[in-house]
């Protein structure tokens, strides 16, 4: 576990500084976005680049900003004039809720349909592949522009912007950004489910449950399930990251408040601490995500745990 | 990607004033519209739309993206200019026709022509119910002033000498020359009154989203965070008695364009102004909505960079505004709502005086109605320019831009110019205006500006004048810098109008802009919602806030 | 009073790119309650599939025909319930246990699943009885074993497990496909002692697959010897080597002392083994038979018997009489 930890210090301290460096390199400044992009008299300019700290040298900005992170001051954003870590206490929660929502329809869909098209050759099989192969093909912010258009502004049935308050209306507004993003990894892990379970279903381990009189489910839940869980457990890893990468797009379309729309925004507007800050947090995320699924491969595959 | 054209907008920054008896007229609360002028340039742009009659509980107001500041000092955009009219009153109200009405100030007197003595009006107080005095005032326009404050309005004070207190409720400015443009100004963000205790406290944090802002107006702010956006409230001790709010509670908030679209079509989104064109007309299709097209003060015109290059010969800059196919381009790019333009200045400037002075100068003037390729040839050849190169800034992620670049590279070919065209991601669009370096070798670029208040000067001098912030190519014509400043410092509102329409006159002979066209304010709300100025108004004054209700 | 295990014609095709592929042909053969029969023949002459198709473990899309009858009911009749009751009355021995347990299931799952699925037992008392069964085997530490991970037990150790697990339903008839093939040969040994013991002891009837000749004599009370699909020699054990009834069987009795008597494979014959697909119409063998005349592959030759056993070839009557011919 130190290990992990140490790994995942340097990736975050390597990402950082390169996420810094790409930024800093940019053209434009942060000040545009204050003014919309209009000149400003160079007094204010002046004023506003001591404040923000725009002109030192790269090293010492980046320097000042590591020493504050790990004091807990995430810095200032200058487009959003707020501090960063005021901006990610109000983003994130709906980010991660946005995410796991499209992550849980991902994979419980995902795996359903999956399995069915495993368990059953033929007609079901091939309509669940064309189903899959058309939702891989759609991109999220397509997909997401056309089922607000048929269900939020056409038929009313869900609202088209932002993020609701308080539970049932959260579920409401975050239904279809998720649907949207969850097409595209939906189509893996069905894929997935379905090679895996049908490789399993081959294994011969399987024909000795039949040969002992086990029954079809317990079969199906106890062995083949069991055995595929592992490549789909593996394919969450993909999942989660095409969520998180699929996650500022949707959140543009549906106009979202989490940190994935600010993401692109900030990045263009050059807004480094805000960019930083969200960066930080993805790959901290990806870092738990990668652990988790770690973990969770020691709890499914008993011979790495001897192994270790 | 939240890159649009309203990135793309310049306003103005004034560089003078001068003494003026001014439209502050005496009396208290003066209501709407006190002049009720109509573009009469393109009557058929709206100033007003139907009164609405009934209160509403809440509306979302559509922004191109979240508001970042509510200090008026550091509005320079949209989304700023429309929260910050809602929550702050300035010194002098804009009507929704651009005409300066009383607003903080009751009155501005002249002891000299070099002291402007505002008479403040009384009973005024902000949201947390302390009453405005001089001192804010005093504190508002000296911060406002303060290059060490950063804000983005210094220059408009460059010929204010002191601002001090000479009662409870009078403010006096020394100045070093009559400035009336200064007057204009303060009807605008700088002249926008901040409370005085709040703000020391707040220190360089006032207006940020943490600290929010302490102001005058008829809506004060509820909450704001990064999740909701900026949430205000009906302000229940407004001192304007006349105005009677018909929304409770606006949420502003910034919404990419596809969302701003889906928004208004499931009636998410109640009110936005300057809503994307190329979306208009799906709008304008669209039963539950209201579109409503209405003067504005922007101009749509190609700025000349270089006095050196093929452009730097006045005869090639006429040849190739002769040859310009607007109306064309304007059916393309606005979906019709941009109007012809005679002048570098949108008729909808006209508001703030003497209108029919303008109006009459205008008609004069040669219209580009249909380009004359025959002629504008013919003032090439003259000029010895065949065959020579023009490099143009655009970038081809703006589909405004695009179009105009097109229009002047089929101009150009068609009287015998080449035209290079280098082309800058939307991203890195704006370091043409801000950085030398990405100016270099540009012969000219293209500019969406306005003024901060309703003058046509407003709009002249920022790039007529050597000062002027947006003259790139170092322009300088004795006799128009001369009008100007002589416009700057007259007070009879009908002699500083001629003087401008002299200056014009010569400008539109110079052409140290070539005009593209005038874009509309392009008002669009709920079906049952009504009664906001269709007109510029909204980034200045409070009217579409107060006016928005239900029909 | 009919026998434990009557199998009658029974013939398999499985699908192959679409179009049925023969793989068995007219297997006849029957085992009474405790009797012990070996299966010998090459890789793909059909010995696992009849196992297979005994168990009912052919895939789906597999094309029957003939009769399997368990205690005198045909088990292609059988479905749901009684299916997995019948399977758990002839479990299989396979031969890589490695393979054909399942990696990340304990053993104690393993070795009771069985049980558990055709009810009747608690899981403790499942418990309990494979804990005994491990110990019969001669694993030590039977119970830690239960909580152990395939991975972490020999192949000799594991397929001791397999064999135990078929225990665990009291089964009839145990299945044995070539359960010594994947072992070294100490173990070899020590698995064929157990199955031989298991089936004195407890009276089972044993299907023993092997393709090793000595081996399924010396277990078995019968063996059948199959070729390209077909059982072409099916007698007492114990005559076996001395009386050949078929070429094939004859080949192979002959060129027995020049192989290792463990492990030796059978391919020690002139010419190549066919499969049943690639099988010309008369007799399969014909080809590699030095007996051959016209007659053998003018059309189908039956399983007749011959002396005390049963022979697919015309000519073996024939050929038994002239004994010095070989």
């Amino acid at each position: 576990m130190g290990r992990r930890l140490g790994v995942m210090a340097a990736t975050l301290l390597v990402s950082s500084f390169v996420i810094f460096g790409a930024l800093y390199l940019a053209p434009g400044t942060p000040l545009a976005a204050l003014s919309g992009g209009k000149n400003l008299p160079p007094s204010a300019v002046r004023v506003l680049e001591r404040r923000f700290d725009l002109n030192q040298p790269f090293l010492e900005r980046y320097w000042h900003w590591l020493t504050g992170v790990l004091h807990g001051d995430f810095g200032y954003s200058v487009v959003h004039q707020s501090n960063v870590s005021t901006l990610l206490g109000q983003e994130l929660p709906i980010s991660a809720e946005l995410i796991l929502y499209a992550g849980l329809l991902t994979i419980v869909f995902g795996i359903g349909l999956g399995m069915v098209s495993a368990l059953r050759p033929g007609k079901v099989d091939d309509v669940v592949l064309a189903l899959t192969a058309g939702s891989a093909a759609m991109p999220a912010f397509v997909a997401g522009i056309v089922l607000l258009l048929i269900l939020s502004v056409d038929l009313g049935w869900f609202p088209a912007l932002g993020q609701g308050a308080g539970f049932v209306s959260r579920f409401r507004h975050l239904t279809l950004p998720a649907v949207a993003m969850a097409l595209a990894g939906f189509a893996l892990v069905a894929r997935i489910t379905r090679t895996s379970m049908r490789e399993q279903l081959q294994n011969e381990h399987v024909q000795t449950a039949v040969s002992r009189g086990v029954g079809y489910w317990p079969i199906v839940t106890r062995h083949v399930m069991r055995n595929a869980s592992i490549p789909i457990v593996t394919s969450f890893v993909v999942v989660f990251a095409t969520l998180i990468a699929l996650d500022p797009v949707v959140e543009s379309v549906f106009s979202i408040s989490g940190v994935g729309g600010t993401l692109v925004n900030d990045a263009l507007e050059k807004d480094i601490p805000s960019v930083q800050g969200v960066c930080l947090v993805l790959v901290a995320a990806f870092v738990v995500l990668n652990t988790l699924v770690d973990l969770a491969y020691r709890v499914l595959d008993p011979r790495l745990k001897s192994r270790s | 990607m939240r890159i649009r054209r309203e990135h793309f907008l310049w306003p103005t920054l004034a560089t003078g004033a001068a003494v003026a008896v001014a439209a502050a007229g005496g009396g208290s609360g003066v209501g709407v519209g006190h002049l009720s002028f109509k573009n009469a340039a393109d009557t058929h742009l709206q100033i007003n739309t139907p009164t609405a009659t009934k209160a509403v509980r809440s509306v979302t107001w559509g922004l191109y993206r979240d508001v970042n500041s509510v200090d008026p000092i550091f509005g320079f955009d949209y989304p700023e200019n429309t929260v910050d009219s809602a929550l702050c009153d300035a010194l002098f109200r804009q009507t929704p026709s651009g005409g300066r009405a009383p607003g903080l100030a009751l009155k501005v007197s002249n002891p000299n022509p070099t002291t402007d003595v505002l008479t403040l009006r009384p009973g005024v107080t902000f949201w947390d119910g302390h009453p405005m005095t001089s001192a804010d005032v005093v504190y508002s326009l000296q911060r406002a002033a303060n290059t060490k404050v950063g804000g983005f309005y210094t220059s408009i004070f460059n010929r204010v000498k002191s601002i001090s207190a000479t009662g409870k409720l009078q403010v006096t400015l020394k100045l070093t020359q009559p400035d009336q443009w200064l007057l204009g100004e303060l009807s605008s963000l700088p002249g926008m009154i901040i409370e005085k205790s709040f703000a020391t406290k707040a220190g360089t944090k006032y207006g940020t989203m943490g600290v929010g802002g302490m102001c005058t107006g008829p809506y004060m702010i509820k909450s704001w965070t990064a999740k909701n956006g900026l949430i205000a409230v009906k302000n229940p001790h407004y001192w304007d008695r006349s105005i009677h709010p018909w929304v409770n509670q606006y949420t502003f908030k910034g919404f990419t364009d596809s969302a701003m679209t889906s928004g208004l079509e499931t009636g998410a989104i109640g009110i936005t102004y300057s809503t994307d064109p190329t979306i208009l007309q799906a709008l304008k299709g669209n039963k539950k909505l209201s579109v409503t097209q209405g003067s504005s003060y922007i101009t749509d015109a190609l700025i000349v960079a270089n006095n050196k290059g093929p452009l730097g010969n006045v005869k090639v800059r006429q040849a190739l505004s002769m040859a310009l196919d607007r109306q064309a381009y304007i059916k393309a790019t606005y979906q019709g709502a941009a109007q012809m333009p005679n002048t570098l200045a949108n008729p909808g400037t006209w508001g703030g005086y003497e209108p029919s002075i303008f109006q009459a100068a205008y008609n004069a003037l040669p219209s580009y109605k249909s380009p004359n390729i025959a002629a504008a040839k013919k003032l090439i050849q003259q000029a010895g320019a065949t065959g020579k190169t023009i490099t143009i800034g655009m970038s081809n992620q703006i589909t405004q831009i695009q179009n105009a670049a097109t229009t002047v590279e089929d101009a150009a070919a068609n009287i015998g110019l080449k035209v290079k065209l280098k082309t800058f991601p939307a991203a890195t669009w704006i370091d043409v205006f801000t950085s030398a370096k990405a100016r270099a070798g540009l012969d000219a670029f293209f500019v969406l500006s306005y003024p901060d208040y309703g003058a046509p000067e407003g709009q002249y001098q920022q790039f007529v004048l050597p000062t002027g912030s947006l003259n790139y190519s170092g322009f300088n014509d004795p006799t128009i810098t001369k009008l100007l400043n002589r416009s700057r410092s007259t007070a009879n509102a009908a002699a500083r109008a001629r003087l401008v329409v002299q200056a014009q006159k010569l400008i539109m002979q110079q052409l140290p802009w070539i005009p593209l066209s005038d874009p509309d304010t392009v008002l669009v709300t709920q079906k049952n919602l009504t009664g906001a100025p269709a007109s510029f108004s909204y980034m200045y004054a409070p009217w579409a806030a107060v006016k928005l209700g239900g029909r | 009073m009919s026998a434990l295990l009557e199998v009658e014609h029974l013939s398999v095709w499985l699908p192959v790119e679409g179009s049925p592929r023969s793989i068995l042909t007219d297997v006849s053969l029957s085992l009474e309650e405790g009797e012990a029969l070996g299966i010998v023949g090459e890789s793909g002459s059909g010995k696992s599939m009849t196992a297979r198709a005994i168990a009912r473990l052919l895939p789906p899309s597999a094309e029957i025909a003939g009769t399997v009858a368990f205690d005198g009911a045909d088990t292609y009749e059988l479905k749901g319930a009684a299916l997995r009751r019948f399977r758990s009355q002839v479990p299989i021995v396979f031969q890589d246990p490695r393979a054909h347990i399942n990696p990340l299931r304990r053993i104690g799952d393993f070795m009771c699943e069985g049980a558990l699925a055709s009810g009747g037992q608690s899981k403790a008392a499942a418990l309990k009885k494979a804990t005994k069964l491990l110990g019969d085997m001669g694993i030590k530490d039977p119970e830690g074993r239960l909580h152990q991970y395939p991975h972490e037990l020999s192949g000799g150790m594991l397929q001791r497990v397999m064999i135990a697990s078929t225990l665990m339903t009291d089964p009839r008839l145990i299945l044995a496909d070539e359960p010594t093939t994947a072992l070294d040969v100490t173990t070899q040994e020590e698995v064929v002692a157990i199955l031989d013991e298991l089936r004195r002891e407890r009276g089972l009837a044993l299907i023993f697959i092997t393709h090793d000749l000595d081996l399924a004599a010396a277990l078995c009370d019968q063996t059948a010897v199959f070729y390209a699909g077909e059982i072409v020699d099916l007698q007492a054990s114990s005559t076996l080597h001395t009386d050949p009834l078929h070429p094939y069987m004859a080949g192979l009795a002959a060129a027995r002392p020049a192989v290792d008597s463990r492990g030796g494979r059978l391919a020690v014959i002139p010419g190549n083994p066919i499969s049943a697909y690639e099988a010309p119409r008369g007799c399969r063998f014909a080809a590699r038979c030095g007996f051959a005349e016209d007659r053998c592959t003018a059309g189908r030759v039956a399983l007749e018997p011959v002396a005390s056993g049963f022979a697919r070839c015309v000519r073996a009557e024939e050929l038994r009489a002239a004994r010095g011919a070989w």
